[in-house]
């Protein structure tokens, strides 16, 4: 039961990060998209906050869980500090300080004469934080190829689903044909995204499984065929996107189909975001 | 333009490929527990001094316990181990004839939690 605890404060930290990572991404990429919105800001203030919270909440967490005696062993100060030696202890230190650095710059740059300063500062914490992954996890003990892989292949997740608020609030904010062009626009970048990530993406599941039978015979397996069928549910909503919601306003046919499809697309980019937090929390390539 | 793609396609798939033969599949190695010191299921005429344990790779050791075939804990000088080691030694009480169990939780850099158990008997 206490271990059941520790690994959903776990897991429900991991969903937090990745969505304050995906956050700061969108917030980097896609703010000249609602630059002028406000409640936009304030959301994505908020998301980074509470993954800087939810960093720190992970790390008691896998203290928590080391010691297995309720939230006194989290609290424990010698196991705080075994703990804090390790990659653990490295990941959190990446991920708190660059979120601080990012909420910082959001709050004291947002001014145009600090723009570059700002976007500096962000490019800066989006980079160390995709590091930090490379730290920890079943990838760490692995050569600088797969670290590559996994560098590549988070960033590129990051700036897709931080793509996907962005946009899905300039559906109601942006004239149509103004819609239009940030679409096409998205839609040339993505295709060299999507290239990239599926090769990433490939190498590391083999990275991982070694062979074709234990996508389908091991449990870590199994649930990453459910991750990849959630992609490619993702993957037909962007080309039902390309083909015909966004030719769609070229004709000037309005955008609320589109912003639909696009909050679809968030609730699977979600589910995605969880199965990964429990693929790489939960359930090892090993078991 | 047809000629374009398909070029690109090819392209992506060697690349892949040239990524995937490229792999030297190592180990998904966390530390783990090489050898131990009364061996597992070791019969021993004698009650042992110690017990040691060899890990895979420097690690550090959250708990161990020593329990009999009733599940009583026994007491022995356990503290966790603050620095990293490859080798662990700790002293035994004398231990009467019984079944022991031996269960021991520990971490390398990464941090990952890994268990280790195993048994002896003394006669």
């Amino acid at each position: 039961m206490e271990m059941m605890i520790w690994n959903s404060i776990t897991v429900l930290s991991k969903v937090l990060i990745y969505m304050g990572f995906a956050g700061l991404a969108g917030c980097l990429f896609f703010s000249h998209i609602n630059n002028k919105n406000d409640r936009t800001k304030h959301i994505e203030k908020t998301i980074l906050f509470l993954a800087l919270i939810a960093s720190i909440f992970w790390f008691f967490a896998k203290v928590g869980a080391m010691a297995e005696e309720g939230i006194k062993g989290a609290l424990d100060k010698d196991l705080i500090s075994m703990m804090w030696s390790t990659a653990v202890g490295e990941v959190t230190v990446c991920r708190v300080l660059s979120f601080a650095f990012a909420l910082a710059a959001l709050f004291c740059f947002s001014q145009s004469k600090w723009r570059y300063l700002q976007r500096f500062i962000l490019l800066l914490s989006l980079i160390t934080i995709a590091y930090s992954f490379t730290l920890i996890g079943h990838i760490s003990s692995q050569g600088y190829l797969e670290k590559a892989l996994l560098f590549t292949h988070v960033l590129i997740m990051a700036w897709w689903i931080g793509a996907l608020y962005p946009l899905q609030q300039a559906c109601s904010r942006l004239k149509t044909r103004e819609l239009h062009c940030v679409m096409a626009k998205f839609g040339q970048q993505a295709r060299f995204m999507m290239g990239t990530l599926f090769i990433a993406g490939l190498g590391l599941a083999y990275s991982l499984l070694g062979c074709f039978e234990s996508l389908l015979n091991s449990r870590y397996g199994q649930m990453l065929v459910v991750k990849l069928i959630l992609v490619a549910f993702i993957l037909l909503l962007a080309v039902k996107h390309k083909y015909r919601l966004v030719p769609n306003l070229k004709r000037e046919l309005g955008s609320a189909r589109l912003k639909h499809s696009i909050s679809i697309e968030m609730v699977i980019a979600l589910l995605i975001l969880l199965l990964t937090a429990v693929l790489s929390s939960v359930v090892g390539p090993e078991y | 333009m047809k000629i374009f793609k398909f070029t690109s396609t090819l392209r992506a798939i060697g690349l892949s490929m040239a990524i995937v033969v490229g792999f030297n599949q190592q180990l998904l190695a966390h530390v783990s527990v090489t050898d131990t010191a009364p061996a597992d299921n070791a019969m021993l005429m004698a009650s042992p001094e110690n017990i040691s344990l060899t890990f895979s790779k420097a690690s550090r050791i959250v708990k161990l316990t020593v329990r009999n075939r009733q599940g009583n804990k026994l007491e022995t000088d356990f503290k966790p181990t603050k620095q990293a080691i490859v080798n662990f030694t700790l002293p035994l009480p004398t231990l009467t004839p019984d079944t022991y169990t031996v269960d021991v939780t520990f971490f390398g850099e990464d941090g990952h939690k890994m268990k280790h158990s195993f048994s002896f008997m003394v006669h």
